[in-house]
């Protein structure tokens, strides 16, 4: 880490370069909590999606992955900044002239490095056990959607990361997570859930996310622009949880 | 740096296995892969431009009359001349047609383009498919793809897009989320929605099971009403499923253009034919559905067939060989599909040739040659049956420069080694076809004869010593109709008992499907369904236990995949032998599998085979 470069003003794509570089590291010398976040959601789909149930790969494919890397993202972002808070990490990091978008941009490398190899891991399985074809390009696009969709949940993630503190940050983004990926249908599709509980999917942006997997993989056709209207709504709205938490860690760390 | 250096070049080195393993991955066109997706557009177009060709000295069918010994020119992806003793330039690669019949390309005015449709119906002669339900995916692209002319491997699709039915009605049981009406007031904002989502016609279900001793919630009169009538307003047509005569007559009456099949309950009375001719509709009577369903004849000769057999991807051999279960205890209503069809057609009734692939006994572009035998056999000349795949469908569908040989006519044509107008089964017998004048790869017949000989000697002999079927789990699987659109489902579960093990089943057989079942079925070999010799065993001793008393035993054997199963009851709580030599058309030297199910509806419920050997 000695060598992060000191700059006065601006983001220069040096420092951004060091950010994301400092990541990779930080992925690659801690398999201990890359490999998990990794397989956890691939797993999650070769049990459920492939094996529990039959015939479905195709459409769970999307949902799971949809599911993978919102993980992802609320993880490396929430549960690593708070911790990484808790280390004084950000307080050394404040004495520096780093940009706060550096810091971010390198986190959010991290997650759409770990949302693209979870999409294609579970691309794999499916084609593989799965039996599911698609054009080369949807395969693509699949990835591509959802290594885009990271960033609400990457924001939302950091919004909750810096508002909260270390200890309280797992379980709270868990228990976000989980119910929100259960609610948007990523587990089961929201036509099956009890009747009281379709009508929050909307609400909820994995769900609008879902929607656009699915579009690409060619499983149900969407209103693209509708959907993409409304993560780009939510992940203002992260943006300024965001905002919030930074000013309140510039007071207390 | 130089741990810069070593990061970039790994982030780059992951980026790389990342695309390259999605490049890898499998497209639709590979075989054989469970085909859930509905995209039937993109793909590896970079197909040569197609230079002028002449077919000649051929017999041309032009969609409506028949022309000996005739030349055909193509350029472009349209024809440009036909008729006899027409100069063929130099430049032109010549075919010659002696012998031949060329057709235009084939219309199947009944199916479900889904997954990989149109290019597996091409290679049967299949250049157009008239979609009567799927999700509506990319209908711009498809509509773009059937308006040019570019070289294509695919047949053009027009659809209905997603159908008209009731909540939980016909249609809604394939898991895709289909938009339903409830009343005649959202008839016209449905119909808006359909044609908003690009559908090209209107498809409306009019079925309330009672053709398979179910029932199901169908949509009102008054909604059917309001719907024709709303189709009608925006120039759109508006076809029907039917499943009975009196629903039939329903859409009649609430002014449908058309019905997309027939129904086998009844056969048609004067009245009926005096309401249709009046109301001036057309019927796709689906006969190859309903053969499958109504225990009509097979699709061996398909599946066996000299030239197609070796097109078949395994999906479509599988699907072919299936029949509707409980189709052979409707046997004796399939005389009054065939009956139906010719009278109609005898009073003018314009027929056109629908399969409904990719249903049980169907598959993509090969049952359309079923379909055209079908409706010979029901009355129909050759020449008829050729008409309502070509130019019947052309007119009354409105798909414009299709279905012809004539200049300016698309470039969509058969070819035909001999003259269906002779023999319809002949139609059966594609050379080769091309789509917008090209011409599109096929498998070759000599492999296909390899094909179906791989296929006979996969049956290995094995001892005859006793096996116990409960010593392998992985012959094991569990089976429902769920597989087949039903709601039942099921599975299975090893638990221990004191010196052996049992399979214990989940079943939860639910009325959704005509003959709902569940249970759980062994293979005789490790594939689903393939044959394996047991001609050496003598009997079957099995046990079973559990609540109910409508377990049946089903006994899979035969050369043709798709045989009707032999069916036994099976007693519960106690040992029951069954003697092979009693079971008149077992054939144990091609058995395939031996399924235990539960089929009377009722909660879910858990019942163990505790004891299944072959002695």
């Amino acid at each position: 880490m000695n060598n992060v470069s000191i700059r006065t003003s601006g983001i220069r794509p040096a420092a951004l370069w060091q950010f994301v570089q400092c990541q990779w590291l930080n992925l690659v010398r801690m398999p201990a909590y890359s490999l998990p976040t990794l397989l956890f959601p691939v797993m999650f789909y070769a049990f459920f999606g492939l094996v529990m149930i039959r015939g479905q790969a195709h459409y769970l494919l999307a949902t799971f992955a949809t599911f993978g890397i919102m993980g992802a993202a609320l993880f490396s972002f929430g549960v690593g900044i708070a911790t990484e808070r808790a280390q004084g990490w950000f307080t050394l990091l404040r004495a520096t002239p780093a940009p706060l978008a550096g810091v971010v941009a390198g986190k959010w490398f991290g997650a759409a490095i770990f949302a693209a190899i979870i999409v294609v891991l579970m691309e794999v399985l499916a084609a593989v056990f799965g039996g599911v074809r698609m054009h080369p390009g949807q395969w693509l696009g699949l990835v591509g959607v959802l290594v885009a969709g990271t960033l609400p949940f990457c924001l939302l993630g950091l919004g909750l990361g810096l508002l909260m503190s270390p200890n309280a940050a797992p379980a709270i983004i868990n228990i976000v997570y989980l119910p929100l990926g259960f609610l948007s249908g990523l587990w089961i599709p929201v036509s099956q859930l009890p009747g009281w509980m379709q009508s929050f999917a909307e609400w909820l942006p994995p769900y609008h996310l879902a929607r656009l997997a699915l579009h690409v993989a060619g499983v149900q056709p969407t209103d693209v622009l509708l959907n993409v209207l409304v993560l780009v709504g939510f992940s203002g709205i992260f943006s300024l949880l965001v905002v919030v938490g930074w000013r309140r860690t510039r007071r207390s760390p | 740096m130089k741990s810069g250096f070593v990061a970039a070049l790994s982030i780059v080195g992951l980026v790389v296995v990342l695309v390259t393993a999605v490049l890898l991955l499998p497209g639709p066109e590979s075989a054989p892969g469970a085909t859930t997706g509905s995209s039937e557009n993109a793909g590896k177009e970079s197909l040569a431009a197609p230079s002028l060709t002449a077919i000649v000295n051929v017999r041309v069918f032009d969609g409506e009359s028949v022309l000996e010994s005739a030349n055909v020119l193509f350029s472009d992806g349209r024809i440009s001349e036909v008729g006899r003793g027409i100069g063929v330039p130099h430049r032109a690669s010549v075919i010659d047609g002696r012998g031949k019949t060329l057709l235009p390309g084939l219309v199947d005015s009944h199916v479900h383009a889904i997954g990989t449709a149109g290019a597996e119906a091409v290679e049967f002669g299949v250049t157009t498919l008239l979609d009567m339900f799927s999700m509506p995916v990319n209908l711009g692209q498809m509509r773009d793809q059937r308006q040019g002319l570019a070289p294509t491997a695919r047949a053009d699709v027009f659809t209905a897009g997603y159908l008209a039915t009731a909540a939980g009605g016909h249609g809604t049981q394939y898991g895709v989320p289909v938009p339903t009406l409830s009343s005649p007031a959202e008839a016209d904002d449905w119909v808006a929605a359909r044609l908003e989502e690009g559908s090209d016609f209107i498809k409306i279900v009019i079925e309330d099971g009672s053709a398979f001793s179910g029932s199901l919630p169908t949509l009102s009169r008054e909604t059917v009403d309001a719907l024709v009538e709303s189709a009608h307003r925006r120039n759109t047509l508006a076809v029907a499923h039917v499943s009975t005569y009196d629903d039939a007559m329903m859409a009649i009456e609430a002014g449908v253009d058309g019905l997309v099949h027939l129904f086998a309950d009844r056969q048609v009375d004067t009245a009926f034919i005096e309401a249709a001719v009046e109301a001036g509709i057309f019927v796709v009577p689906t006969a190859t559905v309903m053969a499958s369903a109504y225990g009509g004849p097979g699709t061996e000769w398909l599946r066996r067939h000299e030239i197609l057999a070796g097109r078949l991807g395994a999906m479509q051999r599988q699907s072919l060989a299936q029949s509707f279960p409980g189709s052979e205890s409707r046997a004796s209503m399939w005389a009054n599909v065939e009956f139906n069809i010719g009278a109609l057609h005898d009073a003018g009734i314009p027929i056109l040739a629908g399969t409904d692939a990719p249903n049980p006994g169907t598959a993509q572009g090969v049952s359309i040659h079923a379909e055209l035998a079908l409706l010979v056999e029901s009355g129909l000349d050759p020449v008829d049956a050729l008409r309502s795949a070509t130019l019947i469908p052309t007119r009354l569908f409105g798909l414009g420069d299709r279905g012809c040989i004539r200049p300016g006519c698309r470039a969509d044509l058969v070819l035909i080694d001999g003259n269906p107008l002779a023999a319809i089964e002949t139609s059966a017998r594609v050379e080769s076809i091309w789509k917008n004048g090209y011409r599109v790869p096929v498998q070759q017949p000599e492999s296909s004869t390899a094909q179906e000989q791989t296929e006979g000697s996969k049956a290995t002999p094995r001892p005859a010593e006793s096996v116990d079927l409960l010593d392998d789990p992985t012959r094991w699987m569990a089976a429902a109709d769920d597989y087949m659109g039903g709601k039942s489902s099921a599975s299975i579960d090893w638990i221990r008992l004191a010196d052996s093990r049992a399979l214990q089943v989940r079943a939860d057989v639910e009325q959704g499907f005509a003959f709902p079942y569940a249970g759980a079925m062994w293979n005789t070999t490790g594939i689903p369904m393939q044959p394996a010799d047991h001609s050496g065993h003598r009997r079957l001793v099995l046990e079973i236990d559990g609540p109910g008393s409508d377990y049946q035993l089903m006994l899979f054997s035969g050369k043709a995949m798709g045989a009707q199963p032999i069916r036994a009851p099976l007693p519960v709580g106690r040992e029951s032998v069954v003697e092979f030599g009693e079971m008149g058309g077992l054939d144990l030297a091609t058995l395939r599998a031996i399924g235990v199910f539960a089929t009377s509806p009722s909660d879910e419920r858990r019942f163990t085979i505790t004891r299944a050997r072959l002695e």
